[in-house]
Order: structure tokens, then sequence, then C-alpha cells
């Protein structure tokens, strides 16, 4: 079944991400997430991998969550490397590029490693509920909403007025999270200014909001709202004094363009903030590039990977967008950086780096019911794959 | 927040009743996959129009390939017997797996607001409102034995996933292949053909055996029998009947996917390279072409209809509405359209224009700046419906208008 030669291959690529392309969140399909944790088990099997399941629960007497952890070479003595990318979903979305690609790309990387002859000391993790979907957070403002009637059993707006105060909401309330603010008192100072124009029931359910998001702050929010698998193995893995050399998260790294316009223009994520790239067509705005994200932990990481998206071999479009900052400054100017699962790693100083296509300014379908495989670019995202073997064998 | 509340309650109530209609039929429309839900949508709009005060009556055909009704719902009110009537149409069927929130949820949502509006004016002008179905390329003696063969041949699953990355590199290249030979006027067999013979020596063989099986059934399917044989079939049925009644018809306004917009920088997409969409569109009302703003409503016409498209152009800015808008007018026949720019026939305004009817057709410029459409997230969320209420505000305006316009622009 699996394509085992020396290169990674598109078409293992394609066959990972068709297994795994369907909803895959603790409060509407966790049947799915359960699915997901035997297949990737399966998987790492299949490649002669060694597999640890690593369950956890977010209370006394709810649900397990499962890491999925594989890993070869000399773990747990000689520093190791962290691959590492989820495998949960949001709510109906079937994650083909979020983050099927990141899973199909690690284990594709995994099969190439686990068959040299010595292979370094390498962790492959698949991490649960990255997505903002705690039963204690999401789960909670969930309920709310339907309590309060604006949404039916489905989660759709009874009204459009609903929809769109709700819509309002979420955009003040990130914006104020985002600057580095508690997220219940975004929601507190949105119903003092806004409250007048809000139906009374948004209005009860902001209050319910304000409540449940008390303690999420941008530090806190990593491991407690969300990145929660992820934060959940670099504590495990600290506690039992594992040493680690570094981590590289893959979160969205599927949705390439060669078309001009491609890449649209975004506040956050644009060609002036790139610090600096190789095969960036800036003036047709091309979206064929992988954005690698560092901080100060991650510096040298960062250009010895680029090193390796240069080589003659590989040849990877990519930019880079180095942080010259730690990871308290970070949480303090520039929360959107902790976007995804390397957010753990750098709270706990381990270099990493975070790779991934740039999301949404490029994605249209991200977080919807149309991210599938049919978006993706197998082409390019062999070639990361491949990167990253170079990378950890050399 | 203030500002972002429509100042005009009506069109804040309109909002909400398109909201509504929208939520009770979003869903997948499509006769092989849910033909039950295709009915369920003909009875509510069936109803609605009845609660509205419309006459209601109903055209069914039935196509090979499969034993389903397929029905066209057609409302009238006002004068339709003695005057020059107008017709409003939308298609609510949809393509496989999608919800058709947009695609043409938008479009039956618009409708049916507008006959609420007209139905209770006093005097309401003639107008036909018709919700038709088999609108997309989904004729069952087509489509059913593609999907079927497809299935058997391994090429794809149940929801059209291909099999493999091999064949998706091979069914990519064919559909680009086939879409340029039918868009320069050929047939989609020879487009199969043509691909088969570039590249038929490197594609998988099921896959290959596959397009074997299929291109018989696009033989001699060109831009012009496309029309009420691939697609447009329920609107062409309509047109047809209509025609042999002897029904007098002004003008048709054919609504398709009315729903999306955005005022992000370069949201709004080209439609055709070769046509840069800012440059070419007339009657330009607070569009912003610096910023590419996808923040209006496309107006399509052709050399019949651009006088009607320009009086539609000024019912955007008339008092009380404000809808961005530009115009699209295609200086060309029908039949010069077909060899032309095929793409310019993709919704149910060709066969009015192939009856020789004039007819504009509304939308929001479709995959140009909706990424969504034909997919499994053409969903309710994604629909501006403060935008969509001032398009309402728009189409009766122009309705209350058409008969003034009939007197000073008709020739």
């Amino acid at each position: 079944m699996i394509d085992q030669g020396s290169e990674a291959s598109s078409e293992n690529l394609y066959q990972t991400i068709l297994k795994l392309q369907f909803p895959k969140h603790p409060l509407s399909s966790g049947i799915g997430l359960k699915d997901a944790s035997r297949i990737l088990s399966e998987a790492m099997h299949e490649r002669r991998i060694a597999v640890r399941e690593q369950g956890f629960v977010l209370h006394d007497g709810g649900d397990t969550f499962w890491n999925i952890v594989g890993s070869c070479g000399p773990v747990g003595t000689d520093p190791a490397w962290v691959i590492i990318a989820h495998y949960d979903t949001v709510d109906g979305s079937p994650g083909a590029n979020d983050n099927a690609s990141g899973i199909s790309v690690m284990l594709e990387t995994a099969r190439l490693l686990a068959a040299m002859d010595n292979p370094p000391p390498v962790y492959f993790v698949a991490a649960t509920l990255e997505e903002s979907s705690s039963p204690l957070y999401a789960g909670r403002e969930a309920v709310s909403a339907r309590n309060h009637g604006l949404v039916d059993k489905n989660g759709r707006f009874m009204t459009w007025e609903y929809a769109r105060q709700k819509k309002h909401i979420q955009k003040r309330a990130m914006q104020f999270f985002l600057a580095g603010g508690n997220q219940g008192n975004g929601y507190r100072m949105i119903l003092k200014e806004d409250g007048n124009s809000l139906h009374p029931s948004m209005r009860n359910h902001l209050e319910d909001l304000a409540e449940i998001y008390a303690d999420i702050d941008p530090d806190s929010a990593i491991g407690r709202r969300s990145r929660i698998g992820s934060t959940r193995w670099v504590e495990d893995t600290l506690k039992h004094g594992i040493p680690l050399a570094g981590c590289i998260a893959l979160d969205e790294i599927g949705i390439y363009s060669d078309q001009p316009g491609s890449q649209p223009p975004n506040a956050q994520i644009d060609f002036n903030k790139f610090t600096s790239g190789y095969r960036l067509q800036e003036y047709e705005r091309v979206a064929n590039f992988l954005l690698i994200l560092s901080n100060n932990d991650s510096k040298e990481l960062g250009d010895r990977f680029e090193e390796q998206c240069r080589k003659p071999e590989i040849e990877m479009p990519y930019a880079r967008a180095h942080l010259p900052f730690s990871y308290k400054q970070i949480v303090q100017n520039l929360p959107k950086a902790l976007s995804s699962d390397h957010a753990p790693f750098w709270k706990y100083g381990i270099p990493a780096l975070f790779l991934f296509d740039t999301s949404t300014p490029r994605d249209f379908w991200n977080h919807t019911p149309a991210d599938t495989l049919d978006k993706l670019d197998f082409k390019r995202m062999k070639v990361v794959a491949n990167a990253l073997y170079l990378f950890l064998s050399s | 927040m203030q500002e972002e509340v429509p100042k005009n309650v009506k069109a804040s109530e309109s909002a909400e009743n398109m909201y509504q209609i929208i939520a009770a039929i979003e869903g997948v429309r499509h006769y092989y996959q849910n033909s039950r839900e295709l009915d369920r949508t003909a009875d509510f709009i069936a109803k609605t129009m009845t609660s509205y005060g419309l006459t209601v009556r109903e055209q069914i055909f039935f196509m090979d390939g499969t034993d389903v009704a397929f029905r066209n719902i057609e409302g009238s009110i006002g004068p339709v017997d003695t005057e020059q009537a107008a017709v409003l149409s939308a298609h609510y069927d949809t393509v496989y797996t999608t919800p058709g929130a947009n695609d043409d949820g938008s479009g039956i949502a618009l409708l049916l607001e507008t006959a609420k509006i007209i139905a209770g004016l006093e005097n309401p002008p003639p107008v036909y409102f018709v919700a038709v179905t088999l609108e997309e390329n989904s004729n069952p003696a087509i489509w059913g034995p593609e999907y079927e063969s497809g299935l058997k041949h391994g090429v794809f699953d149940e929801e059209m996933n291909y099999t493999s990355w091999a064949i998706s590199q091979a069914a990519k290249f064919v559909s680009d292949k086939v879409s340029a030979v039918f868009m320069s006027g050929g047939t989609i067999a020879e487009g199969y053909r043509t691909a088969l013979s570039e590249q038929g020596g490197t594609m998988p063989e099921n896959y290959k055996a596959h397009l074997e099986k299929i291109i018989p059934l696009y033989v001699g399917i060109d831009p012009v029998s496309a029309i009420g044989h691939l697609n447009r079939i329920g609107s062409s049925k309509w047109v047809a009947e209509a025609v042999a009644a002897g029904k007098k018809l002004a003008f048709n306004i054919a609504i398709d996917e009315v729903g999306i917009y955005s005022d992000e920088p370069y949201s709004q997409g080209e439609l055709l390279q070769e046509m840069p969409i800012f440059t070419v569109m007339k009657n330009q009302y607070r569009i912003n072409s610096d910023q590419r703003l996808a923040n209006f409503v496309c107006i399509l016409t052709d050399k019949n209809s651009s006088d009607l498209g320009s009086a539609f152009s000024r019912a955007c800015r008339a008092d009380g509405v404000e809808m961005p808008s530009g115009q699209i007018s295609l200086p060309m026949s029908f039949e010069e359209i077909c060899t032309k720019i095929p793409l310019a026939l993709s919704s149910d305004h060709a066969c009015f224009w192939q009856a020789g009817i004039p007819a504009i057709f509304l939308f929001d410029t479709s995959n140009a700046r909706d990424h969504w459409v034909h997919s499994r997230a053409d969903t309710i969320e994604r629909i501006d419906f403060d935008k969509l209420a001032q398009l309402c505000g728009a189409v009766i305006r122009f309705l209350e208008d058409c008969t003034v316009w009939n007197e000073a622009d008709a020739p």
C-alpha cells in the first residue's frame, strides 16, 4: 500500500489525507477523534515507528483525549527533535489542510527517517485539542448560546440579527485579546459599550461569555482554551526529564498557488513583514511559499531550516518571519504569533519553528466544511517532507 | 454597532425575512442525492407564494434516467394576462453535496421577498416569479451514468473524492482541457478526446476506461446545445411553455448567487483574465477599483437588454436604495455570445436570450469572489443579508418603474 521509495511520495501524502478527511471535534464529532487516533496509531505501526498513546482528561470524570506519539532513534537519552502536528478539527470541518496536511507530512518524514540504519532521535507527535474546542470553554459557550435561544440544535443562528451581533462581538473580542487583554474583560467591555444596541438574549449570552472566559489571556489560553494536547505533551516530557533539541510544528501546509494575486494583502502576514525569503514573487503577490516563523530561542534553527530549503535537491520557496522577541514579549505584543502548537514549546523555552502556508490570507476554506483535499498541492507538500527529512537526517 | 444597522426599518425586515427563507431551505437539493429535499423545497416555495397572495401554478416534467418528477414553481401577480409581464427567476436545485445557501438560496430568498412586497402593493405590476429546477449540470441522463461509472471504475468515492493523487492529477488536466475546448465553442466530447490523445498514455487505466464510458454522453454538447439539455433545463421548459402559450413577456431578471460581498481590499477577482472587470463595467455605482472591493452586484446584459440593465443600475441608486453595482454590457447577440464568450451563458437568463426575450442577469460574480460556490461551505453564515436587502430594494424600485421604463425607453 505505502510507496516505500527513498523520497517523500505525493501519493502517500494523498492517501493519508483521504483516510483522515472527516470532522474530529470533541463536542460534535467525538467519534471522529477516536477513529482518527486509531488510524494514526496504525499508520505509525505500518511505518515501523514505535507508538505510545498519551491519554489525559480535562476534569474529573471527563472524556479521555489522546495524543498519538511515535518515535525513532535514541530518544530519552540523546536530545530529541520533535515534529508536531494536530489531528483535531473545528466543528464540522473535514480538516484536510487543517491539519491532515501537517499530519501527512509528519508521517511521510517519519517513514523516511525510520528506514535509516541509524535514525536520529525524533518524536512524531500527533496532538489532539489544538483548536479552541475545550468542553470547558467552547463547550460552555455553545450551551449558553443554545440556552439563550440564539442558535438551533445545529448551532445555526435563529435570526440574522443574532448572527450579525455575534459576528461583531467576536471581532471586537478578538481585537481586545490580540492586544494582550483578558478575554473575559473583552466581553465585559463590549457589554458596557455596545450593550444597549444588543438584543437582550445576546446581552445575557455576553454575560455568560465574560464569566466562561474570565481566566483566559494570551498566556493562559495556551493549554487551557486551545493547544491543549501539545501543552500536555510538553509538560509531561519535561516532567520526565527527557532532553529535547528543538521542535518543528506543522499546521496547514498544503495550500499554494502560482497565480498572480493569490497571496492577498493582510495586516499581520504580508511581504513587508518577512525578514528573508527565497523565490518570492512579491510584486505579483504569488502564494507559492511556505512561511517559517521563529522567535529569539529558535533563530538559529530557522536559519538552518532555510539552508535546507535552498539546497538544489529541495528548492522550496519560503518566507521567513523571524520575531526577535522572547516568549513574554510575544504574549504581550503579538499573541497572534502563538496560534499553533509551537506555542507551548516557546512558553517552556524550547527552540521551535512554526511552518505553515499563511492560513487565512490565502486559504479561503480554512475552518469550513470545504477544507477538503482537492484544494491541496501535493507536489509542494512532498518537497516540504523532503526538506524536513534532509534537515533531521543531516 | 449603531452604524452597521440599516437605517431603513423595511430593509432590516427584509434582511430578516430572507435569512429565514435561506435557513428553511439550506441543504443539498439534488435529484440523485436528495430528491425529497427538492420536493420539500418546491412545496415550501409554493406555500410561501400562496401565503403572499400570488397565483401559484406548477410545471411538472420528467427526464430520462430517473423517476423523479421535476417541478418549476410559478407565482404570478398583477395583470399578467393583459399586459406585458416581467419574469423574475431563480433556481432552487443545487449541485451534489452542496447546501446551496448562496447558489441559489440567495436568489430564491430575493425572489420570495420581492414577491411579498410587490404582492402588498395596491396595484401590483404584472410579474411572474419563477422558481426553477435543474439549473445546474445535473441532467439525470448524463449525471447518473457518469457518477455510477466513476464509482464502478474506482475513480472516485461516494463523495466524489478521487481515489488517488495520480487520478486527481489526470482529472485536473482533462477538466482544464474540456473547459478550454467548450469555452471556445467546441463540444465536451471533443474536449475529452483531445485530452486523451494528448496525455492518455500517462493516465491510470481505470480513469481512461471511465472517460471512454462517459464520452458518448457528451457528444454534440456545445455551448448552444448545452442550454436546456446539460443545464438550465427547468428554465428552458418554462420559457418554451410560456412562448407556446402566447404569454406576453416584457423581460426577465435572472437571479443566481447574489449573497457574497466583502469590503476587504483585493476581495474581487476576475471573471475572465482578458476582460478586466473594473475596466469593462459601465454605470458603476460605489465601485472601488483601486482597492478591488467585492462590494457590488454585477448586472450582465446582452445587446437586447443593455438599456434594461442601465435602468436597473439607476434603481440601485434610487431614493432609499444604496446598492453598489456595475453593469457588464456585452454588445453582442445571443449567437455571437455563444461563439465568443460562452461563460456569459452560465445561468437561467441564457434561455430567455435564446428565445429573444430581453434578460438581465444579477449575480455577485460567483467564483471571481465566492470561493465556496459548489462546495460544502456554501452556507448561510457567508451571506450578507443587509446587502441582499438593499438589492431587494433595487428590484422593487425597478419593477415599480418598469411600466414607466417601457414607455420611456422602448424602441
